[in-house]
């Protein structure tokens, strides 16, 4: 049986979701912008190699795990506002389509690093290549984390054995973790594919 | 959040439509379609305005949200600069 109560949003706290996993949020992406001011001192060093090492990554893939995440973390908005109208069916649903459409980004990351080391790219090819796979593969276990919370976030939805306040911070905290996932992307697709030397 | 009252201005699906045309743009401006500097800058331009549009509408932050929100825009506008800078610099 699925619950349809509205939880009490006046007897919440005003923040979406759950401090501690703002908190782990907010170190995660600071842990990223070290990575990323790494990456752009390494680049501003030595521009040629990494323009040459940019010129061997394939744009699409990089456009296509963009979108994918866009559309999964799309679906998960919409999971967290259903899941405060208190519609935990729905809100079910659109936690599985969110699953479903964000999957496809595992796929695209597993092709086009195994079209890099088919042609001989690996971690050890130069600067570039390793930060890229560093980078990307942190990002990948990120992502992984995330299908796992999704899954726990399902059975959540509909467990009426919790109370509908919990429910809906327990949504709102790992729909918060799904979008870190996809807006670390955004840098990471700006930063590695899209910059392109004069 | 507001305790009352409707939080979402813009419907998801608005959201993800401009979301999905600015890395559309960035893109296309990445593959030639503008000088190697504009389409970089435009690039990591789109980038924040992208990720500003998540928190606002998809992480359902607001200025209210203190001291997260005026963080999680600092973290933007400092992994900014450090982009602009990193390439401008080179």
């Amino acid at each position: 049986m699925t619950a349809t109560t509205a939880p009490d949003r006046a007897s919440m706290a005003t923040l979406p979701g759950d401090s501690g996993v703002w908190f782990f949020i907010v170190a995660d992406m600071c842990a990223f912008a070290v990575f990323f001011l790494v990456f752009s001192a390494g680049r501003a060093a030595e521009p040629a190699l990494y323009e040459t090492s940019r010129r061997m990554l394939d744009l699409r893939f990089g456009l296509a795990n963009t979108l994918i995440l866009l559309t999964s973390g799309a679906f998960m908005a919409q999971a967290a506002r259903t899941a405060q109208r208190g519609d935990w069916q729905r809100t079910r649903t659109l936690l599985i389509v969110t699953m479903i459409t964000g999957l496809p980004f595992g796929l695209s990351k597993a092709l086009e690093w195994s079209a890099k080391m088919a042609h001989g790219v690996t971690l050890t090819t130069n600067e570039f290549f390793t930060y890229y796979f560093i980078f990307t593969g942190v990002h990948f276990l990120h992502f992984a984390i995330g299908i796992a919370v999704l899954i726990v976030l399902m059975r959540t939805a509909t467990d009426t054995a919790k109370p509908a306040d919990t429910r809906l911070r327990w949504i709102e905290a790992g729909g918060a973790y799904w979008h870190m996932v996809d807006l670390l992307w955004i840098v990471l697709f700006a930063m590695l594919y899209l910059l392109r030397a004069a | 959040m507001s305790a009352a009252g409707p939080r979402h201005a813009a419907p998801v699906a608005a959201i993800w439509a401009v979301l999905a045309f600015a890395s559309i743009a960035g893109f296309a401006l990445a593959e030639g379609l503008a000088p190697a500097r504009i389409a970089a800058t435009a690039a990591i331009l789109l980038a924040a305005v992208k990720i500003n549009l998540i928190m606002v509408h998809y992480m359902d932050l607001t200025w209210s949200h203190t001291p997260l929100r005026p963080l999680l825009a600092a973290w933007l506008a400092v992994v900014t600069l450090i982009l602009l800078g990193g390439y401008w610099s080179a």
